[in-house]
């Protein structure tokens, strides 16, 4: 059973058609992984996933529940969260704050709750207070509790903005490009991470352009190419497509002719 | 004997002056700390701290207005008449979000400024209702539970700190909160803060609201405080005063909002002062227009902060530990 | 009167235009909404009348005088204020509260200098009434209207056909494309503070003449109404602000036709916020070009 399909997605940008009629499934515990060449509409699907955009044409179906074209807030509450390509924290917040926004919507008090500090908001902060630092804790962020977002260290940003998405309680995490802008050992951190969070039961959706990310930590792979799916398959299958190589390389008698020419 | 009797009157003068010289800017402090405290909730997308400051002072108009109206000409119950001026104001606020919800960054600074310049224009010219520029004249002592507060008893003094003490209090509780941290998550990031299943429009409403409310709230309090109220009351120097506390503070803090009331408000009544002290110095030397000066002071505090702390005297990140509930542990140590 | 307003408005909503365009050159430059503008307009039509009564020059002589002085006040705000910030590279906020801060250290000087009270200033085009379609027309308004229009296609030219007009809109572009190719930018956007604040100080001047006095808050209402008229038209695009201008100078002389003045300075902002709500970027406005 799929937690995440879409269903022949298509998003038009006036004339030009970024995601042409996509189909893809995430199953229950799975790591997914969407690459692509650049400009090949990897963002975009994401961006459709978690309603920002709305979608042209087909369907998307999360945990047996149409959320195509429902609001952000929905799909949230849904149990979807995702991290941005380039890292979107609340920077002057500090990073247990950080983690209590994401506990915003399973947090249950209104605002009068909160200006007469009654016994269900005292409750709800205690408990959504120490699930922030229990998420903090389980992916070794809890030393930097009371630092500010935009003090921490790049590696451990991408790792913040995770936990960040954990504790809406998602079932689901996106991950848009999360080893971008990171060294081999940073990226390798990052690998044994995501691992430790499908040990954790949670489904994972990955945009990336490191390949060695890629290749080691995805169960299947989709590949995308001027907004169609490519080529589907385990990593093995994906390395030796034909049609992937041509995509990423370029057409290999095209190199040929022009070899010759010279 | 002659010159003891000029001692003696030298030393009263003294008292009152020194009086003066404290009992009006603690009051008007008050009442700019509470514009500058909710400056702090409004949403980044009222770009400039300024328009913020511009909007606040049109809400307090709203608020003190409607309560001086209706105490002055309908002898309503002061503290009926402060609810409503304060929730007029607020429902100003929300319908000021609900307008500027479409538009972004140099549009809604005009919409907020011209916001500003419509209540102004309606104070001076709807003559029926708010005496325009005459301002609507005693403006009766506020009357709690029989008790009439005064200045001469010192009761709107104490009348006003309870205010401020409100203000403060509303806002610790509220930015410790979800809310709180909601509004500021809108703030710093409005994608990201939806992301988070977080109702933008609702928090940038909500944001708006309180800060109308309080900024309301701080309104009531000036009419019976001074006495009279007219369309000159509130002009575009509330909003510098009111800027100037939040920059040299810390914009976005509680504590620099009240150290800025503090260091802010007695300028004009010591360089009033200086100008009184000076009278014996050659002409050259003396400040002739106390006024001037301080808005020429308030000028150099803007440039210079934001050349060397922008962030003011006690903004930026804090170095404090956070605050956690009671009950809350870390369960691994290392 | 119907023609009367008409052509009052027009003359009116040109040194709107004319101010409006400052407003538009600093923001098309540096995306920052500069609110020394409206006291540098202010210090524009002062130094016109220091030149006539302090300094005994006759009329043109005090003219050429202040726009020396006050273009130099313009580039001394970006030099002594805004370049350090942009070095530092401080945040459009820090930038934009400055020219708050220098704005009232400006207008409180004059205060000090010249009190706020109003103070006679020479009525420089009188030269009496004309019919026009049964309508009597002061050639002042005409000649004021005329003198800023003129300025307005002399800085569109300057602008569109000269070398340094060139370089100002590869500045505008791309700052850094344009160091690259050798075009010294901070002396670029001296020029345009320069500009900016020698047009405001012709239009302190032409409504000082017209109004036949002047005081220290006289840009207030003016700079916002400028301000209106650039966002209006579309803040950053030099066509906009005049459009802008004329829209808000007609549609106020029109609403005192029909209306009566008292909710005069209402009609610049409800016309704006109207015409936000339609087309967000102003009338001329592109998307892109209103990053604050």
């Amino acid at each position: 059973m799929a937690l995440l399909e879409a269903k022949g997605i298509t998003k038009k940008f006036g004339g030009l058609v970024a995601v042409d009629k996509l189909s893809f499934e995430v199953k229950q515990g799975e790591i997914v992984s969407i690459i692509g060449p650049n400009g090949a509409g990897k963002t975009t699907v994401f961006n459709m996933i978690t309603g920002i955009y709305e979608i042209d044409e087909g369907e998307i179906v999360f945990d047996n529940k149409v959320i195509s074209n429902k609001s952000p807030i929905y799909i949230v509450e849904a149990g979807i969260s995702r991290t941005f390509q380039n890292i979107r924290l609340f920077k002057q917040m500090r990073v247990i704050e950080n983690v209590m926004v994401g506990t915003h919507i399973k947090t249950n008090y209104n605002f009068f709750d909160a200006l007469f500090r009654t016994k269900r908001f005292r409750n709800e902060e205690r408990k959504a207070t120490q699930k922030a630092i229990d998420i903090l804790e389980s992916i070794d962020l809890g030393d930097y509790i009371n630092d500010y977002a935009n003090n921490l260290p790049y590696g451990l940003q991408r790792r913040l903005e995770i936990a960040r998405a954990i504790a809406t309680g998602a079932k689901l995490l996106i991950l848009d490009e999360p080893a971008a802008g990171m060294n081999p050992q940073e990226s390798e951190n990052l690998l044994n991470f995501i691992r430790s969070l499908q040990a954790k039961g949670y489904t994972i959706l990955i945009i990336e352009h490191d390949m060695n990310v890629v290749m080691n930590i995805s169960d299947r792979i989709y590949v995308m190419d001027y907004g169609k799916r490519i080529a589907n398959g385990t990593p093995s299958e994906i390395a030796s497509n034909p049609d992937v190589i041509k995509a990423y390389l370029g057409d290999a008698s095209e190199i040929l002719e022009e070899d010759d020419a010279v | 004997m002659n010159m003891k009797k000029e001692n003696k009157s030298l030393y009263t003068k003294a008292v009152i002056t020194i009086g003066q010289l404290w009992e009006n800017p603690i009051i008007k402090g008050i009442i700019l700390l509470a514009l500058a405290l909710f400056v702090y909730f409004l949403p980044k997308m009222a770009t400039l701290y300024f328009q913020r400051i511009a909007i606040m002072v049109a809400f307090y108009a709203i608020g003190a207005y409607t309560a001086v109206l209706l105490t002055t000409y309908r002898g309503t119950n002061y503290l009926v008449a402060v609810i409503l001026g304060a929730c007029l104001a607020g429902a100003f606020g929300a319908l000021l979000a609900l307008s500027t919800m479409r538009l972004s960054g140099t549009y809604v600074t005009i919409v907020t400024m011209a916001f500003f310049y419509v209540i102004s224009s309606i104070i001076l010219n709807w003559d029926s209702v708010t005496k325009g520029s005459v301002g609507v004249l005693n403006i009766p002592a506020p009357n709690l539970f029989g008790m009439k507060l005064t200045m001469k008893n010192g009761g709107i003094f104490y009348l006003i700190m309870f205010y401020a003490a409100l203000t403060i209090l509303a806002t610790q509780l509220i930015i410790n909160s979800k809310v709180g941290r909601a509004i500021k998550a809108v703030r710093d990031d409005e994608m990201a803060a939806i992301m988070m299943g977080i109702n933008n429009k609702k928090y940038k409403i909500i944001a708006y609201t309180l800060a109308a409310f309080f900024a309301g709230l701080a309104g009531t309090l000036y009419g019976p405080f001074m006495g009279y109220i007219n369309n000159a009351t509130f002009n575009y120097d509330i909003c510098i005063s009111a800027l100037v506390i939040v920059i040299l503070g810390g914009i976005g803090t509680v504590k620099g909002a009240i150290i800025g009331a503090i260091i802010i408000s007695p300028l004009g009544e010591l360089l009033r002062g200086l100008t009184t002290f000076m009278k014996g110095l050659p002409e050259w030397m003396q400040i002739s227009q106390p006024e001037q000066w301080r808005f020429v002071i308030y000028g150099m505090i803007m440039v210079i902060m934001m050349r060397f702390r922008p962030q003011g005297i006690l903004g930026g990140q804090s170095k404090l530990p956070y605050k956690m509930p009671k009950g809350v542990e870390r369960k691994v140590m290392k | 009167m119907f023609v009367e307003q008409l052509i009052n408005g027009l003359a009116i909503g040109t040194i709107y235009a004319l101010v409006a365009v400052g407003y538009s050159l600093v923001f098309g430059i540096l995306r920052l909404v500069n609110f020394t503008h409206s006291s540098v307009y202010t210090l524009g039509a002062f130094m016109v009348y220091v030149g006539v009564e302090y300094l005994h020059l006759n009329i043109f002589l005090a003219i050429l005088f202040s726009l020396v002085t006050t273009g130099f006040a313009g580039v001394m705000i970006d030099k002594m204020g805004l370049e350090p910030l942009r070095k530092k590279g401080a945040s459009k906020i820090s930038a934009m509260i400055t020219t708050i801060g220098l704005s009232y250290i400006i207008i409180n000087c004059l205060n000090i200098a010249f009190g706020s009270q109003i103070i006679r200033f020479p009525d420089l085009f009188n030269y009496g009434t004309f019919k026009l379609l049964g309508a009597t027309i002061a050639w002042q308004q005409v000649i004021i209207g005329a003198v800023a229009l003129i300025l307005l296609v002399a800085l569109s030219i300057f602008i569109n056909r000269t070398r340094i007009g060139l370089a100002m809109r590869a500045v505008q572009q791309e700052p850094s494309a344009a160091a690259i190719n050798g075009i010294n930018v901070n002396m670029i956007i001296s020029l345009t503070f320069f500009l900016g604040a020698a047009s405001a100080a012709i239009a302190g001047t032409l409504i000082a003449s017209y109004n036949q006095y002047l005081r220290s808050s006289m840009g207030d209402i003016v700079g916002l109404k400028a301000f209106a008229a650039a966002v209006l038209g579309g803040i950053g695009s030099l066509p906009g602000s005049v459009l802008g201008g004329l829209i808000i100078g007609v549609s106020e002389s029109m609403a005192v036709y029909k209306l009566g003045g008292s909710y005069i300075d209402m009609v610049a902002f409800s016309l704006l916020f109207l015409v936000l709500l339609i087309r967000p970027y102003g009338i001329l406005g592109r998307k892109g070009s209103t990053k604050v």
